[in-house]
């Protein structure tokens, strides 16, 4: 429960950055291509991400005062 | 209490027996007894007295609290705990002083170890609060530009609020599933003793999951008095050093606490900071799906675009082209026709001479029609000339003929005459003979040689 395995804020700001692209008057056609292909692999993987969204809690009081009194004593 | 006390000192009492303390002994069996109150901590209030001590060079500070019966109880607290207070102890002014009873062992002095001091009295809350707010602010606790930012899309969130309250409850109901973990630290939220709790949660975060987007410190709404944790020096500062961003999400009706004032990120209800951080992924699924068709729209618009300036160049091209045809077909145009007129002209120049040429011709055949004519003619004449001229030539000849056969020698032989030659040359004189010369002699019918016998 540490490290992201997928960062979605990062690709949602490069789907942003791509979206502000497209809105350029002149457009490189080749490179608005890979832009997209880029764009919809980005969204496919949010999507992904969206999907499996079941939040998890957990308590965490108890067992951390548990091991700082150990190291205390 | 009586009931108490008579146990105790049941219990007591076979340890005491004959035992006799020294003053240290005493002191220490005093304050022994007084542990329970040391660990379970104290809360006394009372106005402050008029004397008022104060040590900032060794960082403590006595005074004494009275009530209307005229008790006293001598207080012992150190600097920063005045301090955290917020405003300055004045006498008259009501507290709540929190710790535990001991015997100062030098002193032999019965006093109160002050762990906190708050203020009572809504006036006087108020009064500290707006003191506090105003230093803090003056700190800098409060600026803008030192508030950190949450990330855009949280998913890893610590929570600091009541366990089992409703404010757990609503936070947890409004925080959409997105996939979000949340880490729960349980606090008292109300007292003095919640900002104990708040603090240690803060602590336990940032050292053991530094790794969290952002810490929510929430509770439901109060009176000013029970959020007096929210609006504790403490917090403020424990916040403050916080390096994971905080959202406060205290409910509350009028001011704003300090806490909201020094938090990263503030919300009104423990609901609102369930929807404040499912909002932006609520938003975000909603691009990502706009994003999803606009993408297409775009990249069609522009493969449209293209080949529609694909077809405008091609249409350019072909124009241009046509133009250059067009240019080069009047250039050729131009060429021939010149070339035409040219040759025109020289037919035309030929045709005139060939009128010229014919109109001589003409000229000419009748010149020599003309001319044949008289040509005729003089052939005519010529051809009667002829005759005549050759019968006069005809006569004249025979004349000429008569009159020559009358002077040839040859005829004059026959009658008698000869020629004599002497070699080849004819004779005319005897001086040119000389005795011994081979002559011939011809007559009419032949020569006859004969020499010369005699020269007289």
């Amino acid at each position: 429960m540490t490290k992201k395995d997928f960062d979605f804020t990062k690709a949602y700001e490069e789907i942003e950055e791509i979206n502000e692209w497209f809105q350029k008057e002149e457009i490189d056609l080749e490179e608005a291509l890979s832009k997209y292909e880029r764009g919809m692999e980005l969204i496919e993987k949010c999507k992904e991400r969206l999907k499996k969204s079941k939040n998890k809690f957990e308590e965490i009081k108890e067992k951390y005062e548990a091991s700082e009194e150990e190291d205390s004593s | 209490m009586d009931a108490y006390s008579k146990k105790f000192a049941k219990k007591l009492k076979p340890f005491l027996d004959d035992r006799v303390f020294t003053v240290s002994e005493f002191i220490d069996f005093v304050n022994g007894l007084l542990k329970p109150l040391k660990i379970c901590e104290v809360v006394v209030k009372g106005e402050i007295g008029e004397d008022i001590y104060i040590n900032d060079k060794k960082g403590w500070a006595i005074l004494n609290l009275i009530d209307e019966d005229g008790a006293r109880l001598g207080c012992f607290a150190a600097s920063y705990v005045i301090d955290r207070m917020g405003v300055d102890p004045e006498p008259g002014l009501e507290v709540k002083v929190s710790g535990y009873p001991e015997v100062r062992k030098n002193k032999g002095r019965f006093s109160f170890q002050v762990n906190r001091i708050s203020l009572v009295g809504e006036g006087d809350l108020k009064k500290q609060f707006e003191i506090l707010k105003k230093r803090l602010k003056e700190e800098g606790y409060f600026d803008p530009e030192k508030k950190q930012k949450i990330s855009r899309f949280p998913e890893y969130i610590g929570l600091i609020t009541s366990k089992g309250s409703d404010a757990e409850k609503d936070f947890i109901t409004h925080l959409k599933n997105y996939g979000f973990r949340v880490l729960s630290y349980p606090s008292r939220v109300e007292g003095e003793t919640a900002i104990d709790d708040i603090v240690a949660g803060i602590e336990t975060f940032n050292k053991n999951f530094p790794e969290l987007e952002a810490i929510v410190i929430t509770r439901g709404g109060g009176s000013w008095e029970s959020l007096q944790a929210f609006n504790s020096q403490e917090v403020v500062k424990k916040v403050f050093s916080s390096k994971i961003p905080i959202i406060s999400g205290i409910g509350h009706e009028n001011d704003l606490t300090l806490l909201d004032l020094v938090a990263d990120e503030r919300v009104s209800t423990p609901t609102d900071a369930g929807k404040f951080l499912s909002e932006t992924w609520q938003e975000g699924e909603k691009l990502i799906l706009e994003s999803e068709k606009s993408l297409s729209v775009a990249t069609g618009r522009l493969i449209r675009q293209v080949e529609k300036r694909f077809t405008e160049h091609a249409h350019f091209f072909r124009r241009k082209i046509e133009r250059n045809f067009r240019m080069k077909e009047k250039g050729l145009e131009h060429l021939f026709s010149s070339l035409t007129d040219k040759i025109k002209n020289r037919i035309n120049e030929f045709y005139s001479l060939e009128g010229e040429v014919k109109l001589h011709g003409y000229k000419i055949r009748n010149e020599l029609k003309n001319n044949s004519e008289k040509v005729e003619q003089l052939n005519k004449n010529l051809k009667t000339s002829k005759i005549r001229w050759e019968k006069a030539i005809k006569n004249k000849l025979s004349e000429e003929e008569k009159k020559l056969n009358l002077s040839n020698p040859e005829l004059k032989l026959t009658q008698g005459y000869s020629i004599t030659k002497k070699k080849g040359e004819i004779l005319k004189s005897v001086s040119d003979l000389s005795e011994g010369d081979l002559i011939e002699t011809k007559l009419a019918d032949g020569v006859a040689e004969s020499r010369v016998e005699k020269d007289d």
